[in-house]
């Protein structure tokens, strides 16, 4: 089921910065946004969560209005000063269908508990979200993007400072959650081995060379995509169902 | 001490020993908002900027021949009015998104704090206004002991204002204030919501400042706020002892004031500052 649809829209804050993005996005797939830093991924992912209007083109909505929609930041996003529990964080995520006041009921707080459950995070639920590891801390936010059943998931470097551990861990979850209910994730990472892992299509972008790609992860996760993206020589890999990426960065010096 | 007693003086603080607790519970309770928001000196520029709004009033008096402490002072001039202008009108251009003003925050602050600071002690020092100059240089310190009903009046209309908004409007202002970015990215107006917690901060500083003058109200949105969140787990328990710490310290400082003749303000921001000493012991780890 289509979502939304993306016609030859230009993105950016006063101009355009990439040509028109034609882009559909479904229910059940798993979208990475790759580039290299400044690309415009988090311009996009805010063009499509409507943080930021379009410059042109059209967003279209097959349902007839907005997919609902969840969202978990970067983990340095939220400020940890506030003296707030695990429990009131996820709870954030229903607000918006609990009216003015925002007086919770208590399914509600049910739900939440669920939620928190799913992620791992019963024992943690009445601890102050500051008092959570990292690892911890997006999981926390990702409940609260899920709390609410949304129709569309986006997670912007949802990654970025966790170990491999926990980055592949989250990623699991999202997965598996996301499936229960044939969410839509949308995601933006710098990496290529977690589009890799987890994604269904991807989007490669980089304002600067003027790409915008957009097709099944297969397709799009190649040596010559890659290295025109980025500018550097990249050699992909696929054996027995895994994606292996190297970076060259001087010739005859490589990386993993 | 003085030779009337306290109690025996009702008929003469009780006004602005409301005043004073009023604008305490109010201060005490945003102050948890600005210094969850780091906008701890917006809130001093404010009351600053509410400061030479009723400084103002009284040197535009005097070229129009009327006293802005009189029954029959026009709307437009008077220090209240003036006062919330201004500090409406500073309190929109500090909340400009970065990119719409693309000065640093900080230095706007600082721009509106020290040439509020600056026109204030301009003001005073007009030969036009040396009657009250006194007075109002009084008032703006937080040295006055007198509050007049209407100010009251005012200060308790703001803090209706404030218990609406924030009645209905609590639980978004703190997603918004935790995490604005995803606040966005789900479709709250955050701009929106930003802009309605500052003009009850500014609506709150402007009636405060003018009842009870700007040190008090600058140390009653920060000093309270601080040290409840030093020792306070729960946002709910933190705003109560803020509101509490700000409340006695009015309460105290009044009482301290008339009773060892010391300047009200500095006495009352005396006590708040003092409130970070158990703070600090018992802070949480």
């Amino acid at each position: 089921m289509d979502l939304m649809q993306l016609r030859g829209v230009e993105i950016g804050y006063k101009r355009a910065i990439l040509p028109p993005v034609n882009l559909t996005i479904q229910s059940g797939e798993r979208i990475a946004i790759l580039g290299p830093n400044g690309a415009g991924k988090s311009t996009l992912l805010r063009t499509i969560t409507g943080a930021l209007p379009v410059l042109a083109g059209s967003v279209d909505y097959p349902l007839g209005r907005r997919p609902s929609m969840g969202y978990v930041p970067q983990s340095h996003q939220p400020d940890p000063a506030f003296p707030l529990t695990t429990h009131e964080v996820v709870l954030m995520g229903r607000y918006r269908a609990l009216g003015l006041v925002r007086r919770p009921r208590k399914a509600d707080h049910e739900a939440v508990s669920r939620q928190l459950e799913l992620v791992g995070l019963d024992k943690q639920e009445s601890l102050l979200f500051r008092q959570l590891s990292g690892g911890q801390r997006q999981r926390a936010l990702l409940a609260r993007a899920l709390v609410s059943r949304p129709e569309l998931l986006v997670l912007d470097e949802p990654t970025s400072e966790l170990d491999p551990a926990a980055e592949h861990e989250l990623l699991h979850l999202v997965v598996k959650l996301a499936a229960d209910h044939q969410t839509c994730v949308l995601f933006v990472t710098h990496e290529i081995s977690a589009a890799a892992g987890f994604a269904t299509d991807v989007v490669l972008i980089n304002h600067r060379a003027g790409v915008v790609e957009h097709g099944p992860a297969v397709e799009m996760l190649t040596s010559e995509k890659l290295s025109r993206l980025y500018g550097l020589p990249i050699e992909v890999v696929r054996s027995q169902g895994r994606t292996l990426v190297w970076m060259a960065s001087t010739p005859g010096e490589e990386r993993l | 001490m003085t030779d009337i007693g306290f109690f025996e003086a009702y008929f003469l603080w009780r006004n602005a020993m409301a005043a004073a607790v009023v604008a305490a519970a109010l201060c005490g309770y945003l102050g948890v908002f600005i210094i969850l928001r780091r906008m701890a000196f917006v809130s001093a520029a404010l009351s600053q900027v509410s400061g030479l709004g009723v400084a103002l009033s009284f040197f535009v008096g005097s070229y129009l021949g009327v006293d802005p402490h009189g029954d029959a002072v026009p709307w437009y001039i008077s220090p209240m009015f003036l006062a919330l202008v201004l500090s409406c009108a500073a309190s929109a251009l500090l909340a400009l998104p970065a990119r719409a003003r693309r000065i640093p925050s900080e230095s706007l602050v600082a721009l509106a704090y020290l040439a509020a600071s600056a026109a204030v002690v301009l003001v005073l020092a007009s030969p036009r206004i040396v009657q009250e100059a006194h007075e109002v240089g009084e008032l703006l310190f937080g040295s006055a002991v007198a509050v007049r009903e209407q100010n009251l009046e005012a200060l308790a209309a703001a803090a209706v204002l404030v218990a609406l908004v924030h009645g209905a409007l609590f639980k978004d202002f703190v997603f918004v204030s935790f995490d604005g970015e995803t606040a966005r990215s789900v479709g709250y107006p955050v701009a929106r919501l930003d802009a309605m917690l500052n003009l009850t901060v500014a609506v709150t500083a402007a009636m405060a400042t003018r009842a009870i003058g700007t040190l008090p109200v600058f140390a009653f949105m920060v000093l309270p706020a601080g040290a409840a969140l030093l020792v306070a787990r729960r946002l709910w328990s933190a705003s109560v002892l803020a509101v509490a710490i700000a409340i006695v310290s009015a309460v105290l400082g009044y009482y301290l004031s008339f009773a060892y003749q010391l300047p009200t303000g500095p006495t009352m921001a005396a006590l708040c500052a003092l409130a970070w000493v158990p703070a600090a012991l018992l802070r949480r780890r």
